[in-house]
This record gives C-alpha cells, sequence and structure tokens, in this order.
C-alpha cells in the first residue's frame, strides 16, 4: 500500500466501514508504533503516539479533512507532528538514567547499557535538529523510504527533501563529535 | 550522488544503526489499541459520538467566549470608569453637602463658599440671584451667632462676605423695575431688621468690649434698613445712591491702603449715621473737617479742611 494511492480504502474509512478502519490499522500501527519508538525510547511514549495518531484519522475522516491519498504519509506526518509537540514540551531532552534495558541474554549487561546511553544520545541529537531535518534522516534511514515518498510526506519536492537530508546529516555528525568529545 | 554525499549517507545508516532496532508492541496492548480505535471508528459510524461534533463545537464556543471575553473587558472598563466617576460625583456632593455646616476657618468652609457662588452665578433670574443673596446673608448671620457662641472670634472673611453679600441684595433690587423692586426692598428691610436683632442679641451676650466687628455688622445692618426705607420712598434717589456705591466698592478694591473705608460703613450721602446724628452735617458722609463745613465736629483733621465737598456726594432726600 506504501506511495499508492489509497483512495479506494479511504473512500470506506470514511463511511466508517469497519473491515477498512481494521485493514489501516493492522497496515500502519506497526510501523507508527516502530517509528514513535525509535524517536522517543520509551514504550508508553510510544503507544500514547500511536493511539492519538490514529485517534486524529478519526477525528479528520469524521470533520471530512482527512487525507485523499497517500495515507501512509499522512498518519508519518500526525505521528510526527505529535513527537515534535512532545520534543517541544520536554526541551532540553536530558539522558535518562531510569530506563528499563531490555533484557538481551546475547548481550552483556556492561554492553546493554553502553548501548542504551548510545541510543539516549543519539535520540537527544535528533532531537536537536529542525523537526524537517528529523524526519527526513528517521524515515530515510530508519524507515528505509524513497525520497519520493519523504517528499509526499513533508510536501516537499525531492530536492528540497535530499537538501534538508544533507543539512539534517551534517548537523547530526557535529552533535554526535561533541558527544564523543564529552564521552572522551 | 558525489563521493562526500556517499560518506554522509553511509554516515547516516551506520550512525543510526543503533535506534533500528524496536522491540514490537506487545501484543495485548495492540489488541486493546486496535478494539478502541474500531469502537471509535463504529460509534462515529452510527453517530454515537457526537463528541466529536461537539468537540469543534466547544472550541468555536470559546473562541467565540475569547471575542466575548475581549467586548466584555471593553464594558468592564467602561463600567469601572463610569462607577469612579459616579463615586467621585457622589463624593462630591456629600463634600459639599457636609461642607454646608461648616464653620469660618474650617477646611470645608472654602468649599461652602465656593458651592455659593456657582450656584449664584448659575442663577439667571434677578429676583431669583436676590431671593439667593438674602439667603446668604441669614447663612451668615446663622455661621456668626455659631462662632459667637462657641467663643471664637469673629472672621473677618465672615464680617466681609456679608456685607458684601448685602450691597449685592441692594444692587439686585435696583436692577428691578419699581414695583418689583419696592417690594424687594421690603423684604431686606425686613431680613436686615430681623439681623440687626440678632447682632444686638449677640452683643448683649459679649462683655462691653465687644468686638468691634460685631459693631460694625450691626451700624451696616441700620444702613441697609436705612437705604431700604429710602428705596422705597424715592427709587431714583435709591438707584443713583447704589450705583454711587457700587462705584466707591470698585474703588476700594484698587485702594487697599484706605483702611478705614474698609473697617467702617460709608455713610450714605444725605443720611445721617447714627454717630453723626445731632451733629448738624448735612454731608455726614464726609470725611470730618472737609470743606471747612465740619462745624461742631471736634474731629477735624488740621490742614484737610479746603478740599470742598466731595462731587460725587449726592443730596439727601
Amino acid at each position: 500500500m506504501r506511495n499508492s494511492p489509497d483512495q479506494a480504502i479511504l473512500e470506506r474509512a470514511k463511511r466508517f466501514e469497519a473491515q477498512a478502519l481494521e485493514e489501516i490499522y493492522d497496515t500502519f500501527s506497526p510501523g507508527i508504533y516502530r517509528y514513535a519508538f525509535r524517536l522517543l525510547g520509551d514504550v508508553e511514549l510510544a503507544r500514547e503516539c500511536m493511539s492519538e495518531t490514529f485517534n486524529r484519522f478519526l477525528i479528520a475522516l469524521k470533520r471530512d479533512s482527512g487525507p485523499d491519498n497517500y495515507l501512509q504519509a499522512y498518519l508519518y506526518r500526525i505521528a510526527h507532528n505529535w513527537i515534535t509537540d512532545y520534543y517541544r514540551s520536554k526541551v532540553p531532552p536530558s539522558l535518562r538514567l531510569d530506563v528499563n534495558l531490555r533484557a538481551d541474554p546475547a548481550t552483556e549487561p556492561h554492553q546493554a547499557v553502553a548501548d542504551e546511553i548510545e541510543s539516549q544520545q543519539l535520540r537527544n541529537a535528533l532531537s536537536l535538529l529542525t523537526p524537517d531535518q528529523r524526519q527526513v534522516i528517521v524515515l530515510k534511514y530508519l524507515e528505509d523510504w524513497e525520497n519520493e515518498s519523504i517528499a509526499q510526506t513533508l510536501k516537499k519536492p525531492v530536492g528540497a527533501v535530499k537538501a534538508l537530508q544533507h543539512r539534517a546529516l551534517g548537523a547530526l555528525r557535529r552533535i554526535m563529535s561533541r558527544y564523543e568529545d564529552i564521552n572522551l | 550522488m558525489t563521493r562526500a554525499d556517499g560518506e554522509l549517507d553511509e554516515y547516516g545508516k551506520r550512525t543510526l544503526a543503533p535506534l533500528r532496532s524496536a522491540p514490537p508492541i506487545h501484543p495485548r496492548i495492540a489488541e486493546a489499541e486496535k478494539s478502541k480505535f474500531l469502537l471509535q471508528g463504529e460509534n462515529l459510524r452510527q453517530g454515537l459520538i457526537p463528541g466529536f461534533d461537539e468537540i469543534y463545537k466547544e472550541r468555536d464556543y470559546r473562541k467565540l467566549n475569547a471575542i466575548r471575553g475581549k467586548q466584555l473587558s471593553t464594558l468592564f472598563k467602561a463600567l469601572v470608569v463610569t462607577i469612579l466617576v459616579v463615586i467621585l460625583l457622589v463624593g462630591s456632593s456629600f463634600t459639599v453637602y457636609a461642607a454646608q455646616s461648616s464653620l469660618p476657618g474650617q477646611p470645608l468652609y472654602t468649599i461652602k463658599s465656593w458651592s455659593e457662588d456657582v450656584r449664584l452665578s448659575m442663577t439667571l433670574s434677578t429676583k431669583a440671584k436676590l431671593n439667593l443673596t438674602l439667603d446668604y446673608t441669614n447663612r451668615r448671620m446663622n455661621e456668626i451667632s455659631r462662632m459667637v457662641a462657641s467663643g471664637k472670634a469673629l472672621n473677618d472673611r465672615t464680617s466681609e462676605r456679608l456685607q458684601s453679600e448685602l450691597d449685592n441684595a441692594l444692587q439686585l433690587a435696583a436692577q428691578l423695575d419699581d414695583p418689583q423692586m419696592q417690594y424687594a426692598l421690603g423684604q431686606i428691610k425686613r431680613q436686615a431688621e430681623n439681623q440687626g436683632m440678632t447682632i444686638e442679641e449677640l452683643i448683649s451676650k459679649l462683655p462691653p468690649q465687644a468686638e468691634p466687628a460685631i459693631i460694625h455688622l450691626q451700624e451696616r445692618l441700620d444702613e441697609q434698613v436705612k437705604l431700604s426705607t429710602i428705596g422705597e420712598k424715592d427709587p431714583q434717589a435709591f438707584r443713583s445712591e447704589v450705583h454711587e456705591r457700587l462705584h466707591k466698592r470698585q474703588g476700594s478694591k484698587h485702594t487697599p491702603t484706605s483702611d478705614q473705608s474698609q473697617s467702617y460703613p460709608e455713610g450714605l450721602s444725605g443720611t445721617p449715621m447714627p454717630e453723626q446724628e445731632g451733629n448738624g452735617n448735612d454731608h455726614p458722609n464726609e470725611v470730618p473737617g472737609h470743606g471747612g463745613q465740619g462745624n461742631g465736629q471736634g474731629q477735624s483733621t488740621p490742614g484737610n479742611g479746603n478740599h470742598g465737598p466731595k462731587p460725587t456726594d449726592t443730596p439727601a432726600p
């Protein structure tokens, strides 16, 4: 369904057909949850983001202001806006020391802690980027989207997306190098 | 893609790789969220959630309320200003009202004088002005009585104000036509007689060394009675006399050194003053010793007897 016109299913969704809604939810909710978790690093926040994304989608359908096409781009845009609002309310983000480490029998405890700190630093670095920069590189390198799909989500030309991607990576590299200096 | 772009792209993949691993949502939570979503959708389909429309109606209502709030704020400001103005007016009215019972020398007495002047200036009819002026002379008498009763010294300002009001009453009467003037002079005379009796009572209560100001007022009231009597008999002569007194009064305001004329009432030409009666002087208003006509006065001032009669003197009726 990705990048393909979603007019048919959206027409059914606008009539609140249960089957259409279920299909949309099953297709996109795992990705939205994953996307939220990657940026937020918290299971509960990711669930809240996913829940609110689909809730806003229903409200948009009811108000007849929902998408006519590119449903995935629309849903990720809602999730992205929710995360951006969350970042703004949490500025400056801080490294959480009370995070629950995921149990992985194959990983040594000290390695698990190091990985988690690295992930938190990365999320903090992403939170310091502009919303568009953040969305571009997350969709590109974590969700493996093509530039065309990212352009639809951001409602920008592909060239602008590439420029954003370039600037985002440059900014991320500078931020991460500062973290590395601190760690050293 | 340039080499630099390629390196940057590799950097992105490598750097963000740690975030790629994300745990799947717990199946039980996923199922609960899905059920909730589908239930919401079903309710919307059946129109069971009036909520969404109402949510936005509520938002619109809040916006409307915000606009109303601004309007109310403007109304509230206007209301506050109105209340302040009303308080100011009511407060001023109470102050003026409270000032009416004040005595000379008290802080509110200035407000009392001011309110009387304003009221008089706002009165258009001569007759009404005369009535108001007569009322004011009664007020002055009342003030004097209260001051004497409380053992206070008579205030020069009160005495001067009373004399000024007595003069004004005569001038206002002179502006009326003859019948009205004669009626008004009857009023003035009766009132001056009553006020003179009040003064006599006050003097009787005072020690023998009665205050000169009180005695002086008594003399002025006697003069008022006599002038009124003249006016009742000869309106033309009365008007001339009043006109002359007005000129003298205005002149005396420009000659502050003439303490004598301020301290004692000027006698009416041709109208003997009480102390001048029986001294054979046809011009009791003249300065003693003037013009060599001060026969029998014995108070001539040496060296000042060659000025002759005052050109403005009016013959007695």
